[in-house]
């Protein structure tokens, strides 16, 4: 199996999202940009805007997460800016508000700690990052903040990390079955043919949405169902497993690049998983490689 | 800004030029925002405005391309007002001290285009001071680039606290233990950059005055050239301004061509020349009286908040107001009859010309009521302003109301020989004709009747009850 960096070496745009909270999103960012800096390669990272339950973070007294080598650039928001301990310099402010104010990019003159916030519209991210073209730098990395699958929109991001762990429930099994159904959504398919009964749907779709669909009575056997791409899904295994049963498929018009899942065996409630059997188990649910970068990001040896 | 509500503007097209106006800068955009009128005290100031518009439009004319680089620098000032107005009381952070000095490096870019464009100082209180002295405070190594830091040479003490920092960062690498001691140099760092940025902005604070001035020119400028370019999109041209006569050649209002554009057709531009006291206009239906009145409203509006107006020819005197009833239908709404809106805002207007120079305009005044105590109306309000110091306007349909001494214009009216048709507006001459005051407006209702195509029977019986 390859390393994490033989991996990702092929992508330019790397976007981060998580099962919930607590499943290591931070440490598997960390961990990446302490390999990409080992290379000396130039980073810029950002994250999409934080979700309310986030702003709690934004005390004096909460530290901050992120350690970042001199040269990173840095897209944040004007009042997490000071909760950075890196010695800054201001790039651009750009027009984009966000509740913790203006949109800043700005470049780390020194090591250190820095709180990341973004944009929190895909749109947004994406002009931004076009704007900062000129600005040389060899790896982007996406933090998403908890339960914004819109940052794996291929618009964005040339691959996408999906980091699992303990923290999405005590019971193992059902934690890769969850891990399972989402590597599943994030891996659907682009349609091979037009056929001229297929099913378009357009924007997100949600469990009601789809139930009713699926008790609306139209015939779904063996049709294409296609959908813009796997961040507008929002659907429940059971629902999955019911579209199956109706023989229905589910299709992609833009696919996403699911490059590996991370596991997190520690549960911020206090247990722990075995290691091993984690990491065994989930690379037997999922074709996609499986990484621990709480050990260091050693593949799974399986 | 005048005496016009949000509808009225709508109706007489003053909105649709207003949003057509493409200031470059948020500055011209704060000039748009507090537009008001000129008074007739700011006579001097008005001719100025115009004085530094024709000059930027026979540039333009020659030479656009000038102009429009100075509107793209424009561009890409972002409004700093609100942090100069911190600056007056308090220090500024890293992210107003960037902004400030992004600014003033657009400033620098600007000043010498503007320069060379207004070689011959001919533009009338539109000046700048240069403001290189406070860019090199925040650009003390005159790099002038964008980005902002506070530089280690801003104070030997920061200096030696980075190079501990840049120390201890290469030392954490390999001794995780050394966490606590860098948080005590982060912190020094903190406050000798704090001191740092209470000085800089100190030393900001002798320029208050300066970048609050040039940013009133920039708006000043911005928003003259946004007028210019409006006229020049549009041909409209400079007013004179005269004592008590009003005179409009020619006059097209921007929103109803538009309109009328799209379905292939073209506005009839009108004349109109008006003095102290009442003018009539009469004319069919359908003959465009409306629109002739609120164009004069729209010209005569655009005169005093320092436009040029749309018309060949305009000498407009210095109103201090403009009045407009028209039966806009928003009344109703508050349980008036269209009628009863019409006279409460007579009233009004009666009320406001005892002491101000008005300029009037009533469409259809008492349409809405029976046609004798209409007419009566009419007469007696076309008497009463025209000894009264204002011009006022209106169209009717009713006959027989202008009265001796009250200037008269007429609609042109229906062409003759005309075949059935369906579309009577390709055969209306909108144009104002000054008439006799005992001239009778045009019998059209009847013809229109026909070339619609009216049921015979029922013709009979409309010919009939005229004879």
């Amino acid at each position: 199996m390859k390393s994490l960096n033989e991996l990702l070496n092929p992508y330019r745009t790397i976007s981060i999202i998580g099962m919930g909270k607590n499943v290591g999103k931070t440490t598997t960012l960390n961990h990446l940009i302490a390999e990409f800096s080992k290379q000396n390669l130039r980073l810029l990272l950002t994250s999409i805007g934080r979700d309310g339950e986030s702003t709690d973070v934004v005390t004096k007294t909460s530290k901050p997460q992120i350690f970042v080598p001199a040269g990173t650039i840095i897209i944040t928001t004007e009042k997490l800016l000071n909760l950075c301990d890196i010695t800054i310099e201001i790039l651009m402010v750009t027009s984009i508000t966000t509740p913790l104010g203006r949109v800043v990019v700005v470049r780390s003159l020194s090591d250190g700690f820095v709180q990341l916030g973004g944009p929190s519209i895909t749109a947004q991210i994406t002009n931004l990052l076009d704007n900062l073209k000129d600005i040389n730098v060899d790896k982007i990395i996406v933090d998403g903040a908890i339960s914004r699958k819109s940052l794996s929109n291929p618009a964005l991001a040339d691959c996408t990390i999906l980091c699992s762990g303990a923290a999405v429930s005590s019971n193992i099994d059902e934690v890769i079955a969850k891990t399972q159904h989402e590597v599943e959504m994030l891996s659907l398919p682009c349609a091979k043919e037009v056929r001229s009964d297929d099913i378009h749907i357009q924007g997100a779709i949600s469990d009601t949405k789809m139930r009713e669909f699926i008790m609306s009575g139209e015939n779904i056997s063996d049709r294409q169902i296609i959908i813009e791409d796997a961040s507008k899904i929002f659907i429940t295994p059971e629902t999955y497993e019911k579209l199956l049963i109706k023989q229905a498929k589910l299709f992609v018009k833009t696919p996403i690049n699911l490059a590996l899942v991370t596991i997190n065996p520690i549960s911020p409630k206090g247990f722990t998983f075995d290691l091993q059997e984690f990491l065994t188990k989930m690379q037997k649910a999922i074709n996609v490689p499986v990484y621990d970068v709480l050990q260091g990001g050693k593949p799974c040896q399986c | 800004m005048l005496n016009l509500d949000s509808t009225q503007k709508d109706a007489i097209g003053l909105n649709f030029v207003l949003k057509n106006l493409d200031c470059s800068s948020p500055y011209g955009m704060e000039k748009l925002k507090e537009l008001k009128p000129y008074k007739s005290e700011d006579f001097n100031s008005l001719e100025e405005c115009f004085d530094n518009m024709k000059k930027i439009k026979s540039f333009y004319e020659s030479d656009k391309s000038t102009i429009s680089k100075i509107c793209d620098v424009l561009a890409h000032f972002k409004n700093i007002r609100g942090i100069i107005r911190k600056l007056e009381n308090t220090s500024l952070n890293q992210v107003e001290l960037f902004e400030i000095k992004n600014f003033l490096l657009i400033f620098e870019e600007f000043l010498p285009l503007f320069e060379q464009f207004n070689d011959k100082d001919w533009l009338k209180n539109i000046n700048f001071s240069s403001m290189t002295n406070a860019l090199d405070i925040l650009d003390p190594n005159k790099k002038r680039i964008a980005p902002f830091s506070i530089e280690d040479s801003f104070s030997e003490k920061l200096f030696k606290v980075r190079q501990e920092k840049y120390k201890i960062e290469l030392l954490l690498k390999k001794d995780q233990s050394l966490l606590l001691e860098r948080s005590k140099i982060v912190a020094e760092e903190d406050t000798e950059e704090t001191k740092i940025m209470a000085k800089l902005s100190q030393n900001l604070r002798n320029y208050i005055a300066d970048f609050y001035a040039n940013i009133n020119n920039l708006g000043k400028l911005d928003f003259t050239i946004a007028k210019v370019i409006l006229a020049a999109k549009y041909k409209a041209t400079r007013p004179k301004i005269s004592n008590n006569k009003l005179v409009l050649k020619n006059m097209q209002n921007p929103m109803v061509a538009e309109i009328l554009k799209e379905s292939g057709k073209k506005f009839t531009k009108t004349s109109l020349e008006l003095n102290l006291g009442t003018t009539i206009i009469t004319g069919a239906n359908m003959g465009g009286k409306s629109v002739s009145l609120k164009t004069t409203v729209l010209n005569i509006s655009l005169c005093l908040l320092g436009f040029f107006v749309f018309a060949d020819e305009a000498e407009i005197p210095m109103f201090s107001d403009v009045c407009l009833v028209f039966d806009d239908m928003q009344d109703q709404k508050s349980g008036l009859s269209s009628f009863g809106a019409e006279i409460t805002k007579l009233n009004d207007i009666v009320e406001k010309s005892k002491n101000e120079f008005l300029f009037i305009a009533l469409d259809e005044l008492a349409r809405a009521t029976n046609p004798q105590e209409g007419t009566a109306i009419v007469r007696a309000v076309s008497a009463y302003f025209s000894s009264k110091n204002c011009i006022c306007l209106m169209s009717t349909h009713y006959d027989g109301v202008v009265q001796n001494g009250i200037k008269h214009y007429q609609v042109a009216g229906l062409l003759n020989n005309i075949e059935n048709t369906n579309n009577i507006s390709d055969y209306m001459d909108y144009s104002l004709i000054e008439v006799d005051t005992n001239t009778k407006p045009p019998r059209d209702a009847l013809r229109i009747c026909k070339l619609l195509n009216m049921d015979k029977d029922l013709l009979l019986l409309v010919e009939g009850g005229i004879e």
